[in-house]
């Protein structure tokens, strides 16, 4: 019986877990290193692990399309420049800014109403930053996406932790180039 | 065997290069009325549709996570000076979400495959498959926490035997907590949703990780506020 649970799903969970715990680390140590900067800011913990999660949400839902698109044949696994993909890469950005920019209406508002402290750039902070993770992210997302297809993989098997992991990591950088910017 | 399998890799190279047609036009006419994705049909606005069908769901993702961080905003002037449960922070999120995901995919196949009966608590498959969670879980959450443990040793943090055992209790009893809401609320909801000739995936899948994300800061908060 225990045997049974060590078997070849208990291995996949564990090693995709690992990839995945790995990046959370990373991310998680720039994010220790930078205390002082980025969590000092008012109504920053409150809105972070949303803009976290809105990377991989974007990013991932974004290989998966991709990947129904390449095994239904609609997307050609050496055509970068089609309608669909240049769709996909429009509504990714403009579901990353929609998103950002609601993340920093949610810390605008919690900073005026509940720590009376009028903080508007904190709305450019988070707009900027999801711009800028984007600009990283998607681009990585597509490429990784056609690679894995094209060596014969699933991409949906291996871009999910990929995406979240990487997503983490470029979203708190994103976070304090925007800072610096501001 | 080896042949076997060059064979087949070839044989399915062959499949996927052969040039499909894009969807049937009639897709386009009838997909309001049949609830059909015309994401890549011949007339679609495809940013428009992804927009239009993903923003609602994100935005939902976005309140829920920023409710849960209100708590740690809470406690934010004892949170950041806990080092290593801030390194801990993005693996605890994605980890969490990822084991929702898991269970609830598994479950919905179990459950499109036949396999859950009426006492589905004494199923050898679900009782494995708890199992298997809970046993990877429980390993990251050890491995993330020894390394977030080592990183703040060596960014010259003040770790005391006390802080150490304190850390590893939070990570552990998080994630423990957390796993078994999220199983509970996946078999409970899967068989509600499938009862109901729903895909449960659809709903699974949303509902594990806003519960992982909300229920992960809001039960930080209280260890925190408790052990520290």
């Amino acid at each position: 019986m225990v045997n049974g649970f060590f078997d070849k799903s208990f291995k996949e969970i564990l090693s995709s877990q690992l990839v995945s715990i790995a990046g959370g680390l990373i991310a998680g140590f720039v994010l220790a290193a930078t205390t002082n900067k980025l969590l000092l800011i008012p109504g920053m913990l409150i809105t972070l692990p949303g803009f976290l999660d809105m990377r991989g949400n974007i990013s991932g839902s974004l290989a998966s399309r991709l990947s129904s698109g390449l095994f239904l044949g609609v997307i050609k696994p050496k055509g970068f420049k089609t309608k669909i993909i240049k769709g996909n890469v429009e509504a990714s950005f403009i579901l990353a800014a929609i998103i950002s920019l609601f993340l920093g209406l949610i810390a605008f508002m919690f900073n005026n109403l509940v720590l009376h402290v009028f903080t508007p750039s904190i709305i450019m902070i988070f707009l900027i930053a999801g711009l800028i993770a984007s600009a990283i992210e998607i681009p990585v997302a597509i490429f990784f996406t056609f690679y894995f297809f094209r060596k014969g993989h699933d991409p949906n098997n291996i871009l999910g932790p990929f995406v979240t992991s990487t997503g983490d990591i470029t979203s708190i950088l994103s976070l304090l180039i925007a800072l610096v910017i501001i | 065997m080896n042949n076997y399998m060059k064979r087949l890799g070839k044989h399915l190279e062959k499949l996927r290069r052969i040039n499909k047609r894009e969807h049937h036009p009639l897709i386009h006419k009838i997909h309001k009325k049949y609830n059909i994705s015309k994401e890549y049909g011949l007339h679609t606005n495809v940013s428009r549709t992804i927009i239009r069908e993903s923003v609602g769901v994100l935005i939902f993702c976005a309140i829920v996570s920023s409710a849960g961080g209100l708590a740690l905003e809470n406690i934010k002037t004892l949170f950041i000076t806990l080092i290593p449960l801030i390194i801990l922070l993005p693996t605890l999120n994605d980890m969490i979400g990822d084991y929702g995901c898991i269970v609830s995919a598994r479950f919905s196949t179990m459950l499109h495959e036949g396999e859950v009966k009426r006492k589905w608590w004494i199923e050898a498959d679900i009782i494995k498959l708890f199992t298997q969670v809970f046993i990877v879980a429980m390993i990251t959450t050890l491995i993330s926490s020894t390394v977030a443990i080592i990183i703040s040793f060596f960014s010259h943090y003040t770790l005391t035997p006390s802080v150490v055992f304190k850390i590893f209790a939070i990570a552990l009893v998080d994630v423990a907590i957390l796993i078994v809401i999220l199983f509970f609320t996946s078999v409970l909801g899967g068989l509600y949703f499938f009862k109901k000739k729903e895909d449960p995936n659809n709903f699974l899948m949303p509902i594990m990780t806003s519960i992982a994300d909300f229920g992960n800061m809001i039960i930080l908060a209280v260890l925190v506020t408790l052990l520290f």
